[in-house]
C-alpha cells in the first residue's frame, strides 16, 4: 500500500478507536486489562495495548469515562472503567454522527 | 507468584519515564498512563505465568504491549534525562522483598532478620542442645554422631557466607555456593522434617507465651535458606553467572540421605518393640531374627538404658519398650549382656549421658542386680595381696579396690559380681570410713541387706553389703561414692582351696569381675603381690618372683586379664598322699579339729552323659573344641549332644557306644543348619538333657555356656524335675565359655546337684580334662575335710583357713537340709560370706545396734600374714581395748564403731 493510505488509516482509525471503548463501555464497566485485551483483538483498528491507554486517560480528563479502584483476589486492585452520563451523550451522538457519515459516503460516487 | 527483578522494574520504569512527555502530548495524564501501562505489563507476565521477571522479559512484553515504549521518544517528547519531571511515587512490584526499592533501613531489616533466624538461632540452637541434650531427650536426637553435628554446622555458615556475599555485593558468591547452599537447604529441610511434631506445641508457646522458638528453629532455617536460594538464582541470572541446573538436586539428595541415615535407627525401634510386645511369639522372634540380621546395634543399647517418652511417641500414640525388656531382647541379638559393652556415649563432645537415663539415674540403686554402667563411677585403683600355703592346700587373697565418682552431682553406688577361686569364700569384708578400716558384721542374708537397704538407701551413709550371687561368686555393693571426684575403699577377704590338678599341681586361681556398673580405665593396673612358703612352678606371663624372696611373686595385671581371665599360678606337690594338715575350731563349743587330706579321687561311675551346647554366639567357638574334644575321648557310653539355639536340636545320639561316634552327626548338623547366633535360652534343652540323664543313676548334664545375663524361659518346670526326681541321681556340670553373668546357676541357689568346672586354662585344655572326667576315664586328686571332737595326736598347726573351707562346705550342707538357724550360726561364727548369710559394715554403733548386728572383732578376721597365735590374740585385745577406753573416755558413747 501506498503512504498516502497509511497516514489515511492512521487518521480513521484515530476516532474510531475512541468511539470503539465508548462503545464498549457501553455494554458494561470494564477493567483495564480486560478492556484492552477485548479491543486489541478487534480486526481492523491495528490497535496496540499500550496506545489504549492514553486514549483512555484522555477520556477520563475529558469526562466522558470514570475510573474505580476495587480489590482483587488475584493481584492487585483492578482499576475499572465505566461510561459517565455525559460520556453517554457523546457517545449517542457521535453513533449518530458516524451513521450519517457512512452513509453519505456510501451515497456519494455510488458505491463500487 | 511474580517476583520482579531490579534491572527489570528499573528497565520498565526507565521506558516509561521517557515516554511520559508522549502521554502527555496526547493529552492524556502521564502519571495515570504509566500506572497502568506498568500494571498492565505486571499483569502480562503473571498471565504468561513468570515466576521471575527479568529485563530480557520486559523488553519482551513491552514489544508487544506498545513497540514504541522500546524506541527513543522522538525530539520533544523525552520525559527523562532532563531532570525537570520529577519521579513519581515509586511503583509497587510484586515479588521478594529485594525486587521493591526499599530504604536502606528496610534493607538491613530484612538482613538482619534472615542472619538472625538462619545464623544466630541455629548456632545457639546447636549449642543448647550440644550441652543439653533437649531435644535428643524428648523428641529426636539431633546430633547422633559427630558427622550430623558438623552438617549441622554447616547450615549457619553457608546462610552467613551467603548473607556476606550480599553485603559484599549482590550476584557476587562464588560458583561452588549454590552447592553448599543446596546441602544446608537440604540439611535443614531434613531436620525440619525431623521437628514437624514439635511445631504446634512451639507456635502455641509462641503465639501465648513468646516462648519456643527453639523448636521451630529448623523450619525457620529451612525458610532462610529457601530464601537465600531464590535471591541466589535470581541474581545469578542477572549477572549472568550460570545457575547449576542440579543443584536442587543435590538438596534432595541431602533429605534423602539423612532420611535413609535414620532410617537403620527408627526400624531398629520398631523391631525392639515388635519383640517386646508383639503379639504372638513368631512375632517377637520374627523381630528378633530381624534385629540380628540388620538391627542398629548402637540404637539398641541406648534402648537397654531407658529412653523418656518423646513428642513422636506420643505423636503415633506408642510407649518406648522398658528398658529391662530391651536389656534381654540385646542379650537375644548380641549374645551379649548389654552391661558388658561400654554405653553407647559419644566420647568426642562428652555428651549424650542424658540421654541414657538409667546411666544417669541409677534405679538399680540397693537392688540384688549389678545392672548397667553408671555415669561418672570407675574404679581408682586395684590391688591384690595374696598368701598361699601349699602344705595346707589354702589361698588367701585381699582385694582392695578403691572407687572414684567424677559425676558432677549425684552420689553412687559401686556394684560388682565377682567370681571367686573355684571352693572359694568370702571371709573377710573392710571398709574405710574417714580413712579408718571398718569391719563387717556377718549375719543371715536379709539381715544384712535390711541393714544395708536401710543405711544406704535412707540414710545415705557409708556401708558395704556382700552377699552370694550364685555358686562361687558374690555381689559387692558400696554407697554412697560421693559426687565430684569422692572416692570409696573396700576391701574383700578371699579364702579358697588350692585347685588339684592333675596329681603334681596345685594351681592358685584368682577373683575376676563378672559384672560392674562402673567403668575400668583399660590402663589401670591391678597390683598383685602373692607370697608363699615356695617358689611356683609354672607362673603367668607377666609375673615375676622378687629378686630377694623368690617364693614372693608380683605382677601388674592389666584389666582384660582380670576380666577375661588370669592364667593361674601353679606349686608343685609331692605326688605321694600327703599326710593330713590339722586346724582347731576354737571358736566353737565344744572345740574341736579339722583335718584336711589330699586324696585321690575315683573316676566317676559311668552314667549318662548329656552335653548342652550354647546355640548363641558363644558357643560357635566352643563347638569345635567339644568336637575335638569327643573326637580324642576314649570314653564310652550313652552320650546326647543338644544344641540350645531357637529351641532344643538334639544333634548327636550315641548308646553305648564310643564319645568320638558323636562327632559325625554333629558336623552335619552345623553343615546343614549353622547355628550360634545371638543369645539363647538354654532352659528348654537343659530340661529335656535334664529329663534323659535322670533316667539312669549318676547321670550328668555338662552345660557349656557364655554368659546368661537374662532369663528367657520359665525354670519352675525344670527345678521342680530336678527338686523331685533328679537331685540325687544326676548332676549338672556348670562349664562356662568366659566370665559373665549366669541367672540360670543364680536361680539353682545350692542345690548339691549344681557343680561348676573350674576354668584353669585354654578351652581346649580344659574341656578335654571335663570330658574325660564325665566319661569316667579320669580320676584326679581331691580335698578331704572332716571336723573331728578329739584332739589329733599330732599339733594342729594349721591355718585357720582349713576351718573356715570347712565351714563353708559345713553350712552348704546344713543349708540343703533346710537347717538354716545352723547354718547363719557357722557363718557368723567363722565369718563368712555364704547363700544363707552376708556382710555389712555399717558407719556407727547406733547403726549396728538398730539392725541388731555386731560388726566382727578386727583380731579375728583373717590377714594376708600369718595369723597370731591365741597368746598373741589376748595381749593384743588387751592393748586394744585399753585404747578403746581410752578414746570413748575422751569422746563419749555413740561414737563411731
Amino acid at each position: 500500500m501506498s503512504d498516502f493510505f497509511d497516514n489515511w488509516v492512521v487518521q480513521v482509525r484515530k476516532g474510531v478507536i475512541e468511539l470503539c471503548i465508548l462503545r464498549t463501555l457501553a455494554v458494561r464497566e470494564r477493567y483495564g486489562y480486560e478492556l484492552v485485551k477485548e479491543l486489541s483483538e478487534v480486526p481492523g483498528l491495528g490497535l496496540t495495548e499500550g496506545t489504549l491507554y492514553p486514549l483512555l486517560s484522555r477520556l477520563r480528563v475529558a469526562g466522558l469515562v470514570s475510573t474505580r479502584l476495587e480489590e482483587s483476589a488475584s493481584g492487585p486492585a483492578r482499576k475499572y472503567y465505566a461510561l459517565t452520563p455525559e460520556g453517554r451523550r457523546t457517545l449517542k451522538t457521535m453513533n449518530a454522527y458516524i451513521e450519517t457519515m457512512h452513509d453519505s459516503a456510501q451515497k456519494v460516487g455510488g458505491a463500487e | 507468584m511474580t517476583s520482579w527483578t531490579t534491572p527489570a522494574r528499573d528497565f520498565l520504569e526507565e521506558r516509561l519515564r521517557a515516554h511520559r512527555r508522549r502521554f502527555e502530548a496526547d493529552g492524556a495524564e502521564a502519571d495515570e498512563v504509566m500506572s497502568d501501562l506498568r500494571e498492565h505489563v505486571m499483569q502480562e507476565a503473571a498471565a504468561q505465568g513468570l515466576t521471575v521477571v527479568t529485563e530480557v522479559d520486559v523488553r519482551r512484553l513491552l514489544a508487544r504491549v506498545d513497540p514504541m515504549l522500546l524506541e527513543e521518544p522522538t525530539g520533544g517528547e523525552s520525559g527523562d534525562g532532563t531532570g525537570a519531571i520529577a519521579d513519581p511515587a515509586p511503583p509497587t512490584f510484586p515479588g521478594v522483598p529485594s525486587d521493591p526499592p526499599r530504604s536502606g533501613f528496610q534493607r538491613t531489616s530484612v538482613e538482619i532478620l534472615l542472619g538472625l533466624f538462619g545464623v544466630l538461632l541455629p548456632l545457639g540452637t546447636i549449642g543448647l542442645e550440644w550441652t543439653q541434650r533437649l531435644s535428643a531427650l524428648e523428641l529426636t536426637d539431633p546430633i547422633p554422631t559427630p558427622f550430623h553435628g558438623i552438617l549441622l554446622l554447616l547450615v549457619p555458615a553457608v546462610y552467613a557466607l551467603g548473607l556476606w556475599f550480599r553485603f559484599r555485593r549482590p550476584g557476587s558468591a562464588p560458583g561452588f555456593y549454590p552447592w553448599l547452599l543446596a546441602v544446608a537447604l537440604g540439611v535443614s529441610g531434613a531436620y525440619a522434617a525431623a521437628f514437624a511434631p514439635a511445631y504446634p506445641v512451639a507456635l502455641v508457646g509462641v503465639l501465648y507465651f513468646g516462648l519456643g522458638l527453639i523448636p521451630l528453629t529448623p523450619l525457620l532455617a529451612w525458610i532462610v535458606g529457601w530464601i537465600l536460594w531464590r535471591r541466589a538464582r535470581i541474581e545469578a541470572r542477572e549477572n549472568g553467572h550460570p545457575w547449576p541446573r542440579w543443584a536442587w538436586v543435590l538438596s534432595w539428595g541431602v533429605v534423602a540421605a539423612l532420611g535413609l541415615a535414620a532410617l537403620p535407627g527408627f526400624l531398629t525401634e520398631e523391631l525392639i518393640r515388635t519383640a517386646v510386645h508383639g503379639d504372638s511369639q513368631g512375632e517377637r522372634f520374627q523381630a528378633i531374627q530381624r534385629l540380628r540380621s540388620w538391627g542398629d546395634s548402637d540404637v539398641l543399647l541406648r534402648a537397654c538404658y531407658g529412653r523418656r517418652v518423646s513428642i513422636w511417641d506420643n505423636l503415633l500414640d506408642r510407649r518406648p519398650a522398658a528398658a529391662e525388656a530391651v536389656q534381654q531382647v540385646y542379650f537375644q541379638v548380641t549374645g551379649q549382656p548389654f552391661n558388658a559393652v561400654r554405653p553407647p556415649l559419644n566420647q568426642q563432645w562428652g555428651v549424650g549421658r542424658q540421654v541414657l537415663s538409667d546411666f544417669e539415674w541409677d534405679r538399680s540403686l540397693g537392688g540384688e542386680t549389678v545392672a548397667g554402667q553408671v555415669s561418672g563411677l570407675s574404679l581408682r585403683s586395684s590391688r591384690l595381696d595374696g598368701q598361699v600355703s601349699v602344705p595346707d592346700g589354702w589361698e588367701y587373697v585381699e582385694w582392695t579396690l578403691e572407687f572414684q565418682n567424677d559425676n558432677d552431682s549425684r552420689q553412687r553406688e559401686a556394684r560388682a559380681e565377682i567370681q571367686l577361686p573355684p571352693g572359694g569364700v568370702v571371709s573377710r569384708v573392710t571398709l574405710w570410713v574417714h580413712d579408718e578400716e571398718r569391719e563387717a558384721a556377718f549375719a543371715g542374708r536379709g539381715e544384712t541387706r535390711a541393714a544395708y537397704q536401710q543405711v544406704a538407701v535412707a540414710q545415705r551413709r557409708d556401708p558395704i553389703l556382700v552377699t552370694t550371687s550364685g555358686p562361687d561368686r558374690v555381689l559387692m555393693q558400696c554407697f554412697p561414692i560421693e559426687p565430684r571426684g569422692g572416692t570409696m575403699k573396700v576391701r574383700l577377704g578371699i579364702t579358697a582351696p588350692l585347685l588339684p590338678v592333675g596329681t603334681g599341681e596345685l594351681e592358685c586361681t584368682w577373683p575376676r569381675f563378672t559384672e560392674r556398673n562402673f567403668r575400668i580405665d583399660p590402663a589401670l593396673e591391678h597390683h598383685l603381690w602373692l607370697e608363699g612358703g615356695q617358689a611356683p612352678a609354672r607362673v603367668p606371663s607377666g609375673a615375676f618372683a622378687e629378686a630377694s624372696k623368690p617364693e614372693v611373686l608380683r605382677s601388674r595385671l592389666k584389666q582384660s586379664l582380670v576380666s577375661d581371665g588370669f592364667d593361674p599360678i601353679a606349686f608343685a606337690v609331692d605326688p605321694a598322699p600327703r599326710p593330713s594338715a590339722w586346724a582347731v575350731d576354737d571358736r566353737s563349743t565344744p572345740t574341736g579339729w579339722v583335718r584336711q587330706t589330699l586324696v585321690d579321687r575315683p573316676p566317676l561311675a559311668p552314667g549318662r552323659l548329656a552335653i548342652v551346647v550354647d546355640g548363641g554366639v558363644d558357643g560357635r567357638e566352643a563347638w569345635e573344641a567339644i568336637r575335638k574334644g569327643l573326637g580324642a575321648s576314649t570314653a564310652r557310653g550313652d552320650l546326647r549332644v543338644y544344641v540350645a539355639s531357637d529351641g532344643v536340636h538334639r544333634v548327636a545320639e550315641v548308646l553305648e557306644g564310643p564319645y568320638r561316634a558323636a562327632t559325625n552327626p554333629m558336623d552335619r548338623f552345623v553343615w546343614n543348619s549353622p547355628p550360634f547366633v545371638g543369645g539363647q535360652d538354654p532352659i528348654p534343652a537343659l530340661e529335656e538333657a535334664w529329663t534323659w540323664v535322670t533316667g539312669s543313676q549318676d547321670g550328668r548334664v555338662l552345660w557349656i555356656h557364655g554368659p546368661v545375663p537374662v532369663l528367657l524361659g520359665d525354670t519352675a518346670s525344670w527345678l521342680q524335675s530336678m527338686d523331685r526326681l533328679g537331685d540325687r541321681r544326676a548332676s549338672l556340670i556348670d562349664f562356662e565359655l568366659r566370665p559373665g553373668p549366669n541367672l540360670v546357676t543364680k536361680g539353682l541357689g545350692s542345690r548339691p546337684a549344681l557343680q561348676v568346672w573350674p576354668r584353669i586354662g585354654g578351652l581346649e585344655a580344659d574341656l578335654a580334662r571335663c570330658l574325660d572326667r564325665m566319661g569316667g576315664v579320669q580320676g584326679g586328686r581331691e580335698w578331704r575335710r572332716e571336723r573331728v571332737g578329739t584332739a589329733p595326736d599330732v599339733e594342729a598347726r594349721g591355718s585357720r583357713h582349713l576351718v573356715r573351707l570347712w565351714a563353708r562346705d559345713h553350712i552348704l550342707d546344713l543349708a540343703g537340709q533346710r537347717r538354716v538357724a545352723d547354718a547363719v550360726e557357722w557363718a557368723g561364727r567363722w565369718q563368712l560370706v555364704t547363700p544363707v548369710s552376708g556382710a555389712v559394715v555399717l558407719e556407727t554403733r547406733a547403726q549396728y545396734a538398730a539392725a541388731g548386728l555386731k560388726p566382727v572383732d578386727p583380731l579375728t578376721t583373717p590377714q594376708v600374714v600369718p595369723e597370731p597365735q591365741t597368746w598373741m590374740l589376748m595381749a593384743l585385745g588387751l592393748g586394744l581395748l585399753a585404747v578403746i577406753g581410752r578414746h570413748r573416755g575422751r569422746n563419749g558413747a555413740g561414737g563411731s564403731v
